[in-house]
Parts: structure tokens; sequence; C-alpha cells
């Protein structure tokens, strides 16, 4: 018996997942920090580029805090 | 009282605790190989969680990493791309772990592969690089440990002196109570450093700026060239930027001590967890050190040894209680990995070598008792090496840090299904291959092309183990249906 592939996500939010961390984690390397890589604008005081990989930290933090989400409601 | 007392008396009750939790976790401890070597795979999510993150971060995220932001500026903050990484392997690759040593018993690498890869030479090889690409870690942290016992007490006692009274004391703890031992004092040593580290950056944030956006304020008027990257001295190039990213997520997690922490997982939902939130601790714990390292660039220009700044800027401002609470933070960053390496290292000989090889039908009283003869040598060896001098050592420490890496296309092709196949001849030349690579990439010619040796050599390893799955036979159907199957039933359940 052939087991279907692991690499590809068999669902919707499989996919969603597989997109979005693609997407930010392809946000912290070139050529995207190239663009980001100054100290102005300041944002809430901080230089650019810090705060530009602050927000996007927090996103893929959130998106792996979301990971959980089913499962947690799963067991509730 | 004299600030090196008190610095000295706070890192002694440091010590005396952990040889506490030892006791009491040796109290506990069944003597089976189970238990002393996987914590009877119970481990619950808290426990696991600080295991996990105070291994992680070793006396160099601790010391080091304010050294790296004191000289090559905001370029150090990529630390976050890769501990978000580490989140999401774990969550991915660490659940599949789990899931083959719950059903199959694995305990070590080197177990889990060469079942897959129906081979001896899998196991062997892997078992090999797992133990000497880590060895050289105990080494960094016995002087890591020796430099900042020494700095605690004034130069009161010698660097050898004071490496082999905390290693002394790592090792009578890992000996008595085994992972259980390690996993009890890597919480308490994961919660202190966490701790230590945040109060005496933002204690020094106030104490020389008036807080941290003040520091921010003074760095960019002063040291502009710190916040963008490549940085001064043009190290954090995007090709570095990026070779540490996969360097020390990958590179990390696939070290044995790293590895064997998912087997010992109580359930699927706690490694999910651990996968999820991890990188909340990872992360976060680099936000005080760019204020210790960004703000001693200003505060403290010219320091001969960078790595030292944060030592340095609070023996001249802190109270001594607050530089030995730091300074203990530093010696438990260093303990945890240390503690984590040896025993896993410990793990490796006994079931991939002396079990398999050497004496295969022994109670498991006997491996636990051949274990921690183990434990004693390994430290002795580690000890040793730091009071050497070598140059050998020098490389092997160079390359130490992606030996691991090595491990990659075996590790897919045991875990995730697919209708390519890589095979026993293709990874274990894959893993030759790339170890030779890392050594031509890391210390013949360092980083071609700006790009890390590590993601060459990594690049080099899956390259030949397809190109050589492509002509050789795959593990048998059984096998890759046996251990497949159970990944597919337990991931993708029928509903």
């Amino acid at each position: 018996m052939q087991i279907p592939s692991h690499y590809r996500p068999r669902s919707a939010r499989g996919r969603f997942f597989l997109v979005y961390f693609v997407v930010m984690f392809a946000l912290t390397q070139w050529p995207f920090i190239a663009w980001a890589n100054r100290i102005y604008p300041l944002v809430l005081g901080l230089p650019f580029f810090y705060a530009y990989l602050c927000i996007v930290y927090a996103a893929i933090l959130g998106g792996l805090l979301m990971l959980l989400r089913p499962f947690e409601r799963s067991r509730s | 009282m004299e600030p090196w007392v008190v610095s000295t008396s706070l890192i002694v009750i440091y010590l005396v605790a952990c040889l506490g939790l030892g006791l009491v976790a040796r109290q506990r401890l069944t003597v089976n190989m189970d238990d002393f070597m996987m914590y009877g795979r119970n481990a619950g999510f808290f426990i696991l969680y600080l295991s996990v993150v105070s291994t992680y971060h070793s006396a160099f995220a601790f010391l080091g990493s304010g050294g790296f932001f004191y000289t090559h500026g905001i370029g150090f903050w990529d630390a976050g791309t890769w501990t978000l990484l580490v989140g999401l392997i774990t969550y991915v690759i660490g659940t599949r772990i789990w899931i083959l040593g719950k059903h199959f018993g694995y305990m070590t690498p080197a177990d889990m592969l060469a079942d897959y890869y129906e081979s001896e030479v899998v196991r062997v090889l892997v078992a090999v690089i797992s133990v000497v690409f880590t060895m050289l870690y105990i080494q960094v942290q016995s002087l890591g440990l020796g430099y900042i016992l020494s700095a605690a007490t004034g130069d009161r006692i010698p660097v050898a002196a004071a490496a082999a009274i905390l290693m002394g004391v790592a090792l009578v703890y890992i000996a008595l109570g085994g992972l259980r031992a390690v996993y009890w004092t890597d919480v308490f040593q994961g919660i202190w450093m966490y701790v230590a580290i945040w109060i005496g950056a933002l204690f020094l944030a106030y104490k020389l700026f008036g807080g941290p956006m003040a520091l921010w304020q003074a760095v960019i008027e002063k040291r502009p060239d710190l916040l963008t990257i490549p940085g001064p001295q043009g190290f954090f190039t995007y090709q570095m930027w990026f070779g540490f990213m996969i360097t020390l997520s990958f590179g990390i997690v696939f070290q044995p001590h790293m590895f064997m922490r998912f087997f010992t997982g109580a359930s699927l939902a706690t490694i999910k967890k651990l996968g999820a939130t991890t990188p909340v601790y990872l992360a976060t714990i680099y936000i005080p050190a760019a204020l210790v390292g960004l703000g001693g660039a200003v505060a403290l220009p010219g320091l001969a040894v960078p790595d030292t700044i944060f030592p340095t800027l609070l023996f001249m401002h802190a109270p001594a209680w607050l530089t030995g609470m730091v300074l203990a933070g530093a010696s438990a960053a260093a303990m945890s990995t240390l503690n984590g390496i040896v025993h896993s290292n410990m793990t490796v000989i006994t079931r991939d070598i002396y079990q398999r090889y050497i004496r295969s039908n022994a109670s498991d009283a006997h491996y636990v008792w051949v274990g921690r003869l183990l434990i004693v040598i390994l430290m002795a060896v580690g000890y040793a090496l730091s009071l050497a001098n070598a140059n050998f050592l020098v490389v092997i420490v160079t390359l130490s840090g992606s030996g691991a890496l090595q491990f990659w296309p075996a590790i897919m092709g045991n875990l995730f299904p697919s209708k390519f196949k890589f095979t026993r001849a293709g990874v274990i030349t894959g893993m030759l291959v790339g170890v030779a690579v890392l050594y031509w990439t890391l210390v013949l010619t360092p980083h071609p092309l700006g790009l890390h040796g590590g993601v060459w050599a990594t690049l080099a390893n899956f390259a030949v183990a397809i190109a050589v799955s492509k002509f050789t036979i795959p593990p048998s159907e059984t096998t890759i249906q046996r251990i497949h199957g159970t990944l597919e039933r337990e991931l993708y359940p029928a509903k």
C-alpha cells in the first residue's frame, strides 16, 4: 500500500499554515530585510529594523499559537 | 560584606539547591533504563518546557550574545528567527519523533534511524557523529563555568579549579538521579537564568541610561553603525544571517541532547504545546541581551573581551547580590546545557554501542551502572579537553555546531512518507560527504561566497543523498509500512 506523501498538506487549514509560515519566514530574509535594514523612521522610539523584526516575530509566534487552537477546542 | 563573598555565596546556594534536587530525584528513581535515561517517557509540559529551553541556551546565549550585540550590533537579533524556527521544527518534526519513540521504544537518534534504514552502519555513524560533535560542547561549557566562578570570586579560585568544582556538582546530580535529576535541575536553572538576565539587564538600563527607551535613543545617537546589518565589522551579511538561521535551528534540534527530549514527552499534546510556546522563552531572552550588548557599547566602549560586558558592567554598577544572582544564572545556563549533553552522550554510548555490541542481555540495573560510569568518564574527558590548549580543539569546536545538521536527509526520509525514498546507501554517503564539506567550508575555506559552511555541507549532503538514493535499494516494504504506516495512522486517523 502506497502511503500518501506527508510533504503535502491534506486540509485547507494545513495549506494555509504552510503558506503562512513560508511567507513569514521569507519576510525575515533577503530581499525583505534589505528593504527594512535602516534606522529611520523610528517605530515607538525603536530603530526601524529592530521594530520590523519584532513585528514579524510576533506574527510568527501568533501563527504557532494558532496551531494549537483546534487541539485545545477538541480537548475542551 | 565584600562583594565577592556575596556573589560567591549566591553561587554556592545555587549549587547546593542543584545537589538537593539531585538527591530527591535519586529517591524517586526506579532502577531501569527507561527511568534513568528517558524520565520514564512521562515528562509533562512544564518540566519538558523548561528543560528544552534551558538546554538550548548555553553560557554562550547568556554571556556571549551580549558580546555579539556589543561587537556586531543588531545582527544578532536574527536569534528571533532561529528560535521561532525551533518551535516550528518541534511542532512538525518533534511530534513525529515522539510517535515513533512511543511505538518502537527508541532512545536515541541512532536507534530510530538504524531501525528505519535497517543498517548497523547508520547506527554507528550517527552515534559517532552525535558524540564526537557534541563532546566539544562539554569542553566549552566547562571552560565557561570555570570563568564564571573564577570571576565571581574575584579570581581567588583559578579557572581550572572553578571548572572542576562546578562540573563535580553536575556529575554528582546526574549520576544520582539520571534524566530526572537533569530535568528537575533544568527547571530550576531555566527559571533562574531567565529572571537573572532580565533583572540584570533592566537594572543596568535604568542605572546607566534612565530606562530601556533612553538606552535605545543613546545607541541611535552614538552608535548608529550597530543598528543595521552587516554591522561595524561587516560580519552579518545576508548570507550569514540565513546561515545562522539554519545551523542554529535544525543544527541544534538534531543534536542528541535536544532530539532525545522529544522521546521523553508524556503525550503528543505535550510536544505540540512545546513547539507552539518554547519560542516565547527562547526568543525573548535575547531582548535583555540586546540591551546589555548595545547599551554596553555606548557605556563602556573598547572592552578587550566583549563577552565579559555583562559581568563587567554589573561589577562596576550593580549591588553584589545582583551580580551574584546573574553570575549564578550564567552558571545555570552553562550547567543546564552541560548536563543535557553529558546525559545524552552517556545514553548514546550505553544504548547504541555497549548494549548493542558489547553486552546485550544484561539487567537494566547493569546498564544504569554502566551509564553512571560513563558519566564520570565523559565529565573527565570534557574537563581534560578544557585544560588542553591544542589547535585541533579549535578546529573541532568550529565544526561542532553543524555536525548534527548532517542527519537532516536521513531524518526526513525516516519521518516523512513520500514517493521518493531515501536509502541507507544514500544517507550514509550523504553524511560522509556532508562532514567532509563541513571541514572544507568551515576550516579550510571558511564560508565560501559568504554563506555559512554548515549550509554548504547540508546542501552537498542532500544532493548526494538524493542522487545515490535514486540508484540504490530503499528499506524493505515491511519496514516502510511498519514505520510510515504508524505515522500515517497517528497523524491522519481514519474518520
